[in-house]
């Protein structure tokens, strides 16, 4: 997760703790996210910890009393918020008696007071059906950081059953900010994919890109295909949203690794989308990979299905940047094994930027050098790099043909070289 | 006019000061609600953002004393009126 999304998902909950809008918190974007964790912590211990002793005497004293009568009591004189405070301090099993005992409306009440934190062992036996009746109450309210709070703790059944009423427009909204986004790729797999495709559009309806980019980084690979093929079968239309929501709000960090997870059919799909070639997307995504190992990877993994001129142009991107980080960029896809969509690069670059890079590769060790030459044979990319190599005179290109030989590969690059 | 500038200058060098010595309190503040962990995070903010971020810790745990104040004396409705006195010192502490 990107450090902007992680940083406005912790912005939403503490707002929702301190009784105000995130927007009104816009000023904590630049605050690291685990800084954030540990100021939201902090003042949920500050306004939920101030009554312990009162809480200990409180919980005791339930012990003494049937369910029936806690029920009533908690109904009828204590409220929502006493009990969400108290319900730390009672037998977890009891908790539950009481709670069975309760009305939906009530203990939604309750679940927007209580801190999870202290009561995860009563919260984590709610039964599946009860859990879901609350589920509709705080999801009419839009109560999502309750959500995501109450839906960490509670068994995976009840989730199932939670999932199964709650409207496809509060899921998103919710799992950004689930409190253990460990339990999202359970979550995804059991949402079907016509659920899946509404959300998508939900998404495109209601800006809500990067809670659903959030969502994909945090589900396994395999769902996070499934979710990424899902949104490239999209319109047109819906992509481009998708593509321009990542340029304006600097979410290509994120949109990067989904780009990598699509299908061949699906990254190609993606990248036919006419805003992707756009000189701004363009620049907002060779800036986003050049910053991050990983995302240049993914970026190279994208580049071979982008039409000729947006090659040219992220070519032009990375002619520009310094020999340093070129060399970098050469390191990381020989890491990969990303031979040969670097190869569709640099055939855009200019010769000068060409030979810095077969000289890069010429200086390298035999291990990476045997690398190159091993992926350009399996995808018989030998003519992509005897246009590269064309060029550079051969006294430059002596280690690259000595190890062809020893691959007994020389000859096919001999030819590729003298055309 | 070059008096009326001095006396600008003047007003925004007290202004700043003021500034300054309300965001070093807010600091303090926030360090003593929070902790000095959560509070070395905030170091960042400026002076404007730390006062606001301590004025809305402060309100929400005072919302939170008079809620909970709120719930406890009705809480206390179920109990005989000759007996609150002693059962409210027994179980909310006085």
């Amino acid at each position: 997760m990107s450090a902007t999304l992680e940083a406005r998902a912790e912005i939403t909950k503490l707002a929702r703790l301190l009784g105000t809008e995130p927007q009104q918190l816009s000023y904590l974007e630049g605050i690291d996210p685990d800084g954030l964790i540990s100021v939201r912590m902090a003042a949920t211990d500050l306004l939920f910890d101030d009554d312990g002793g009162m809480m200990k005497r409180l919980g005791a004293g339930a012990k003494l009393l049937p369910a029936g009568v806690l029920a009533t009591i908690a109904e009828r004189t204590f409220g929502p918020l006493l009990c969400a405070r108290v319900a730390g301090a009672v037998d977890p099993s009891k908790a539950v008696e009481v709670a069975a005992k309760l009305k939906p409306r009530f203990l939604a009440d309750v679940a927007i007071e209580i801190d999870p934190r202290k009561a995860k062992s009563a919260i984590g036996k709610i039964p599946p059906a009860q859990g879901a009746e609350v589920a509709v109450v705080l999801s009419a309210e839009e109560e999502y950081v309750t959500m995501g709070r109450f839906l960490a703790y509670i068994e995976d059944d009840a989730i199932t059953a939670c999932l199964e009423v709650i409207p496809d427009e509060a899921l998103l909204p919710t799992a950004f900010v689930l409190e253990d986004k460990s339990r999202l790729d359970h979550v995804l797999r059991m949402l079907p994919d016509e659920r899946a495709v509404n959300v998508t559009h939900l998404a495109y309806e209601h800006d809500l890109w990067g809670e659903a980019l959030d969502l994909a980084e945090h589900v396994s690979d395999e769902q996070a295909t499934r979710l990424a093929d899902i949104v490239a079968a999209q319109s047109d239309e819906i992509l481009t949203s998708l593509i321009n929501s990542a340029t304006e709000h600097g979410l290509w960090p994120d949109l990067l690794p989904v780009s990598r997870v699509m299908s061949l059919q699906s990254r190609e799909r993606f990248a036919t989308v006419e805003a992707i070639s756009e000189p701004a997307t363009l620049k907002a995504i060779v800036s986003a990979a050049i910053a991050e190992t990983d995302l240049w990877a993914d970026l190279v993994m994208l580049v071979p299905a982008l039409d000729t001129d947006a090659q040219a142009r992220v070519a032009a991107e990375v002619a520009a940047l310094s020999p340093d980080r070129q060399a970098g960029l050469v390191a990381a896809a020989s890491e990969r094994d990303l031979w040969v969509p670097l190869l569709t690069i640099a055939a855009q670059l200019d010769p000068a930027t060409q030979e810095r890079m077969i000289d890069l590769v010429a200086e390298a060790d035999d291990s990476v050098v045997e690398g190159l030459i091993r992926s350009v044979d399996a995808a018989d990319s030998w003519e992509q790099l005897g246009d590269l190599a064309g060029g550079v005179p051969p006294d430059r290109l002596e280690r690259l043909t000595a190890q062809a030989e020893r691959l007994g590969l020389g000859e096919r690059l001999t030819s590729v070289l003298s055309r | 006019v070059d008096q009326e500038t001095d006396e600008w200058a003047r007003i925004r060098r007290v202004v700043d000061a003021m500034l300054r010595v309300m965001g070093e309190e807010a600091r303090s503040e926030i360090e003593r609600l929070l902790g000095p962990a959560a509070a070395d995070a905030l170091a960042g903010l400026s002076d404007r953002d730390a006062g606001h971020l301590a004025g809305l810790l402060a309100d929400a745990r005072d919302t939170e004393r008079k809620a909970m104040q709120e719930a406890a004396e009705s809480s206390l409705s179920f109990v005989p009126r000759f007996a609150r006195g002693t059962v409210k010192k027994i179980v909310f502490g006085g």
